[in-house]
């Protein structure tokens, strides 16, 4: 199956892409809002929510990065409010679940928004719901080359928002700033203090603020002091990165295993740029003739659906996957069969075959390599997510054996098209997706079988927790091993005491069950990671 | 040598030329891509022509901030920008099940001068970048 079918269904998605308003409807010179549509409030009445669109307490002046002027119109929060409310009861994937509050109430429409959502849990007990969030219109809209950020090429791994926090290195780009062999990091080694502050016990807003600043620098040339206890080290010292544009290689590690029958790829990151080279390893894995593919999706937090298509089409091969639906999404029972954002008919993404138009070497229609497995091994954290869990359930859902390495993945079978609205933009979620079977709501994640604490979905596989010492995709790594043991012998590793310096989910359980984690905050923006409260 | 020169004398003109339909600042400066214009890669990528090549795709872009790679266009004639990756509470990234188009731009060289193309749209406007020098992919 080719791209271009799903390229056209995303229309909508390039205009949020390229628009500055973003989707969502309303501006439109034929739905220009009234600065007098009456904002009384019915419970269970529900206008349409064009009524309200653009009508703003504090309207923009001036043009939006299209150089067109904002459609923004001089109204109230009330508005504002309406408009969130009229929104969610039409879009949000479980409207009837969302208490219908008197938006005149409300004189802060993120405030009001905060309620616009479940209360519900799901059967671990966490949220079902974990997903809702607003933040600036004009920082949403910041763009990137592809496969490029402004960092260190440190991917961080915080055990903990709220005090007592723990924060280690998980993974360093080779090449970037922090990989200079004169720095001397690597990952596993903990941080205790950015700046001066303490990691650890910061509990100010201005404390919070150096730690965060520290951790996401926002301009290349920015440095800061990072105080770094080296693995097997007692003794801190003082490093300071300068932080530059860092382009990272969404598959940076490759291996083999079992003289060469088994294949191991770390793919980090499903970006446009990961196309050729997913292309470029599977096709050098299936030359070779791997019998197995042990798939690192550990810190693969998603992205692009197609890719992940792509992914899985690779694994599976085209006999299995002919016909069958990689993923279908769906939304909430009004709209059973059109997309509500994009007014078009909802149809499933199928397992692509071929490179896309977005491939910079290779010609679009080249038929991807295919290495016809009928089960694959992937290894997994809590940073597993979304559309890498959609490879998990897509291929599930066409009887190719998962066989889960790791720990719980995420639980975001979810999406939004995020809606901009007197200049903030809000996401709420409006679909889930499914496999060729069916299968979906996995809100609590994958699971693999012999997970003792709040398992997802239970699958094949071992619980084995993610070591920060270890050198990753080597057989010295614990998931790695695992992965091979269990393919030998078909049994699972006893699991290991957890050194000091392995990030262990026990740990962010036992914070979580001691009340020291907090609601996660709802405003996004680049440095919302840290938050100062007990 | 008066040939030489005579050569040189053109090349010149011809950017001239191309300047003088530029109006004013470079992010303006619309043009058609040449009929022989080809896929280019930079040369010698400096911080000055960085700074252009930013500058130029930021106004395209109505001077929205953009993030490149240093060593943007020198292994690759196509641009690919996407959204920045806005991370949530949790330490992930928030748009994760996506299938959002990029923006793209293309390097071509026409004679000795250096285009970028944006191709994602049907504006596919065209700007001369004065600063690289590039070569054919």
């Amino acid at each position: 199956m080719s791209l271009n079918r799903t390229l056209t269904v995303s229309v909508i998605v390039v205009t949020a892409l390229l628009s500055f308003s973003g989707c969502g409807g309303g501006g439109g010179l034929n739905d220009t809002p009234d600065p007098s549509t009456s904002t009384s409030w019915t419970q269970g009445v529900f206008a349409d929510e064009s009524q309200f669109k653009n009508l703003c307490q504090s309207p923009r002046s001036g043009t939006d990065l299209n150089g067109d002027a904002f459609p923004d119109i001089q109204g109230t929060t009330a508005h504002e409010n309406h408009f969130l409310r009229s929104w969610s009861n039409n879009t949000y994937l479980w409207y009837s679940e969302i208490p219908d509050l008197n938006p005149n109430l409300y004189d802060s429409p993120t405030d009001y928004f905060a309620l616009l959502k479940t209360s519900a849990t799901t059967q671990s007990g966490s949220a079902k719901d974990n997903f809702h969030f607003y933040m600036d219109t004009a920082e949403y809209q910041q763009l990137t080359q592809s496969g490029v950020s402004v960092s260190y090429g440190i991917e961080w791994e915080l055990v903990s928002s709220t005090p007592p926090r723990e924060l280690y290195i998980r993974y360093i780009e080779p090449g970037s700033p922090a990989d200079a062999i004169a720095l001397g990091l690597s990952r596993g080694a903990q941080i205790t203090h950015i700046d001066g502050v303490d990691v650890e016990n910061a509990n100010t807003q201005a404390g919070v603020n150096t730690l965060n600043a520290g951790l996401f620098p926002s301009e290349s040339g920015e440095s800061h002091t990072f105080t770094v206890l080296d693995v097997g080290s007692v003794q801190p010292r003082d490093v300071v990165i300068q932080a530059s544009e860092v382009t990272y290689d969404p598959v940076p590690i490759v291996n083999t295993f079992a003289s060469g029958q088994v294949g191991y790829i770390f793919f980090n990151d499903h970006n446009f740029v990961s196309e050729d080279r997913l292309y470029e390893e599977m096709t050098a894995m299936s030359e070779a003739g791997v019998t197995d593919l042990i798939l690192d999706l550990r810190y693969n937090g998603g992205g692009l659906l197609y890719i992940a298509s792509q992914l899985a089409y690779m694994v599976a091969g085209d006999t299995a996957t002919s016909g069958k639906t990689f993923e279908e999404i769906r939304f909430n029972d009004k709209y059973p069969t059109v997309n509500p954002v994009t007014g078009q008919a909802l149809q499933p993404t199928p397992f692509y075959s071929t490179i896309s138009q977005y491939s910079d070497n290779y010609t679009q229609g080249t038929a991807l390599p295919t290495l016809n497995l009928s089960r694959v091994f992937i290894l997994s954290t809590d940073s597993t997510c979304s559309a890498s869990e959609a490879i998990i359930n897509g291929l599930r859902g066409i009887d190719i054996e998962v066989i889960l390495v790791g720990t719980t993945t995420c639980g975001k079978p979810y999406g939004f098209y995020p809606t901009d609205n007197c200049g903030t933009t809000y996401f709420t979620i409006q679909f889930d997706g499914i496999n060729d079977k069916g299968e979906g709501g996995y809100s609590d994640g994958f699971s693999p079988i012999n997970t003792v604490a709040t398992p997802g979905v239970l699958i094949t596989g071992c619980s084995v927790n993610d070591d920060l010492t270890s050198t990753l995709g080597e057989i010295s790594d614990p998931l790695v091993s695992a992965a091979l043991s269990y393919r030998t012998n078909g049994s699972c590793p006893v699991a290991a005491t957890s050194p000091k310096r392995t990030y262990s989910p026990t740990l962010k359980n036992k914070a979580e069950a001691e009340g020291l984690i907090l609601d996660l905050p709802l405003r996004l923006n680049q440095k919302i990671y840290l938050d100062p409260n007990r | 040598m008066a040939l030489l020169r005579h050569f040189i004398n053109l090349i010149v003109m011809n950017r001239l030329v191309l300047l003088l339909f530029c109006c004013g600042s470079l992010a303006s400066c619309k043009i058609s891509l040449p009929a022989n214009a080809r896929p280019a890669l930079v040369v010698n990528l400096n911080e000055q022509s960085q700074h252009e090549l930013k500058q130029v795709i930021s106004k395209a872009l109505n001077e929205r901030n953009v993030t490149l790679a240093k060593q943007v266009f020198v292994d690759s004639h196509r641009l690919l920008i996407q959204r920045k990756t806005i991370m949530g509470p949790d330490g992930l990234p928030i748009q994760t099940r996506v299938d959002e188009e990029p923006i793209i731009f293309e390097l071509y060289k026409a004679g000795d001068s250096c285009y970028i193309k944006r191709v994602d749209n049907q504006s596919n406007e065209v700007y001369l970048i004065q600063s690289i020098e590039c070569r054919p992919r």
